[in-house]
């Protein structure tokens, strides 16, 4: 059941609040069109270097995505040399990427060539060797997407690599790493949980998507 | 057995034959230094043109080795030494009976039986020529060959894994692989693990990836941690001994491995780790003290002990001497036996035959079960089988 609309409809909301809102989801998400449309629709000011920036980390996001981490390293080292230098984790899972494109592409003795080379040194640090056997024993498979690693291979596996590769772009390039988007519906929901346990209410807890259904 | 007492006891004499032993040598250095002081003199006197009483000079002699006293020095510690001997002898007559004949029974043995046991032993020790020897000796050289050729393969095998040549063995475990695979061991992949291991180590990296996807794959899914592993290595070939994996190179893995391999083979030829031979001495080894001081107490009744049907006094063997289940009825207190086996009554709950038809009034009937309210019925009871 929702909240009574009289706690909070009186609350005024700027316009203006809820474009920077929207525009800062837009840029984050690189969604380039979509931009130029809504600045031109609401007149909202425009960021100042934010094309050149979303344009170089549209591509840097999508190689990643696509598997082409190589390429991907290459931009991001362009664009901040030291991000990656920085940041081991971010590193180890973009090489990682290039690993099980080798592996799927059936090029076994490349990619052990690449993990041997590349992602070799990475086994000195104890957190990294769990990960590293997860990925060479992809090797073991004559058909790795069938391996119970199968996970590494998939498309949501891209997907938080990418993600995790994009903030890191947009921290080092002082912008929120997080979307106010995101932030705000994470903030509701906490809310709305408590506010669903001090109410004493017996029925599921607080559910976003069937939020949003209503 | 507690051997600290005879420990203990051979330490006494040992420290007393050393103490006797430097006393008697302190004494003969004194007598040999007296002897060496009158040569001095005497030589001294001949050199010279004095006149020298040589019986003055023996008499000095005499009374120097009398203050000496060389006989009493020695005594004492002699004595003392005797004392401790005499006592570690006791103690080791008290701790180590010889005659053991007290302790066992007069039963049939058929010899025939006895000589499989034997030969079997040294067949499974690895010592063929033995085997074969005592074989000849006792007239049974025909069944020599069939007992002896399966562990003539054994040894085969673990020859040339000492000399770190896993082929034999692999082609072993791949014959046997449906067997083994039913026994639930995971021999083969241990095999197959060792000879991928080698083959890095020798800093071959394409033929590991290669041995792996052919020998490991099968092995991926239900040993997945262990694959892991393995496939890690492949990023320190040549080097692994510097990886955080070194300690698959250790040479106690391949003893360990040995060590298995023996277990399985054994297990396929329906025969245990340990041959019965050496089982039955460890285990007699451990039974015959209680016995032998029972029937040092019991000496006069050594006929009532031939004809028990079971040991007088209880003897505790260890789990690995252990092979079957006893039961005890909870009712009757008896152990069962063939003519009177543990029953299953329909509630669960288990009694011997010989209870359950008392209480049962030779199964006419119905009784209820002296540890839950059931009703049971004599013919609804089921033999156990442990």
């Amino acid at each position: 059941m929702d909240l009574d609309p009289r706690q909070y409809e009186n609350l005024a909301v700027n316009d203006n609040d809820i474009h920077n809102i929207v525009l800062s989801y837009l840029i984050h998400n690189c969604y380039k069109e979509s931009v130029e449309s809504f600045i031109a629709c609401t007149g909202a000011k425009q960021p100042t270097d934010y094309l050149e920036d979303m344009d170089k980390r549209k591509r840097i996001f999508h190689f990643a995505l696509e598997g082409n981490a190589l390429k991907a390293i290459e931009l991001t080292e362009q664009l901040a040399k030291d991000i990656l230098e920085n940041n081991k984790d971010l590193q180890f899972d973009l090489l990682s990427l290039h690993f099980v494109e080798l592996v799927c592409s059936r090029k076994c003795t490349e990619a052990l060539e690449f993990a041997q080379t590349k992602l070799g040194p990475f086994g000195k640090e104890p957190k990294y060797m769990e990960k590293l056997e997860d990925f060479m024993a992809l090797l073991a498979y004559k058909e790795p997407e069938k391996s119970p690693m199968f996970h590494l291979l998939s498309l949501e596996y891209r997907q938080q690599v990418a993600d995790s590769l994009n903030r890191a772009i947009l921290a080092h390039l002082n912008l929120p790493s997080y979307t106010a988007m995101e932030r705000l519906i994470q903030q509701a929901t906490v809310v709305r949980q408590c506010l669903s346990q001090e109410a004493g209410k017996d029925g599921p807890p607080f559910s976003l998507k069937d939020f949003l259904k209503s | 057995m507690e051997l600290s007492a005879i420990k203990d006891a051979f330490d006494r004499v040992t420290k007393k034959q050393k103490l006797s032993c430097s006393k008697t040598q302190e004494a003969i250095d004194l007598i040999r230094q007296e002897i060496e002081s009158v040569l001095d003199t005497l030589q001294s006197v001949n050199n010279t043109d004095h006149e020298l009483d040589y019986k003055t000079v023996l008499n000095e002699l005499k009374a120097s080795l009398l203050k000496i006293a060389p006989l009493s020095q020695m005594e004492g510690t002699q004595k003392e030494l005797n004392l401790a001997l005499t006592k570690y002898g006791k103690l080791h007559e008290k701790h180590f009976n010889p005659d053991i004949s007290k302790a066992y029974r007069n039963v049939d043995i058929d010899i025939h039986t006895l000589n499989q046991i034997i030969a079997n032993h040294f067949y499974r020790q690895g010592l063929f020529e033995i085997g074969d020897h005592f074989m000849s000796v006792v007239g049974e050289l025909e069944s020599a060959a069939i007992m002896k050729s399966p562990f003539l393969e054994m040894y085969q095998i673990l020859e040339a894994m000492q000399n770190l040549n896993l082929e034999p063995a692999l082609n072993w475990a791949a014959t046997n692989g449906d067997k083994l695979a039913q026994s639930g061991s995971d021999i083969v992949l241990k095999l197959n693990s060792m000879q991928f291991v080698k083959i890095l180590q020798n800093g071959s990296r394409e033929e590991a990836l290669h041995y792996a996807r052919t020998h490991l794959s099968p092995f991926a899914t239900s040993h997945m941690t262990d694959i892991q592993k393995l496939m890690g290595c492949l990023l320190w070939t040549g080097k692994l001994d510097r990886s955080p994996y070194h300690a698959l190179l250790s040479a106690s893995n391949w003893d360990k491995l040995a060590e298995e391999l023996k277990r399985q083979f054994c297990n396929l030829l329906g025969q245990s780790y340990n041959s019965p031979l050496s089982v039955t001495v460890a285990a007699g080894v451990q039974v015959l003290p209680p016995l032998l001081k029972f029937m040092n107490v019991m000496a006069g009744k050594k006929h009532e002990w031939q004809s028990m049907n079971q040991l007088p006094v209880l003897v505790e063997l260890d789990r690995e001497f252990q092979f079957h289940s006893i039961f005890v009825c909870p009712v009757s207190k008896e152990q069962a036996t063939e003519d009177n086996p543990p029953m299953l009554m329909s509630c669960g709950h288990v009694l011997c035959k010989q209870s359950i038809l008392k209480m049962s009034k030779n199964s006419t009937k119905m009784f209820k079960c002296p540890y839950c309210p059931f009703d049971i019925d004599a013919a609804q009871c089921k033999q156990l089988y442990f």
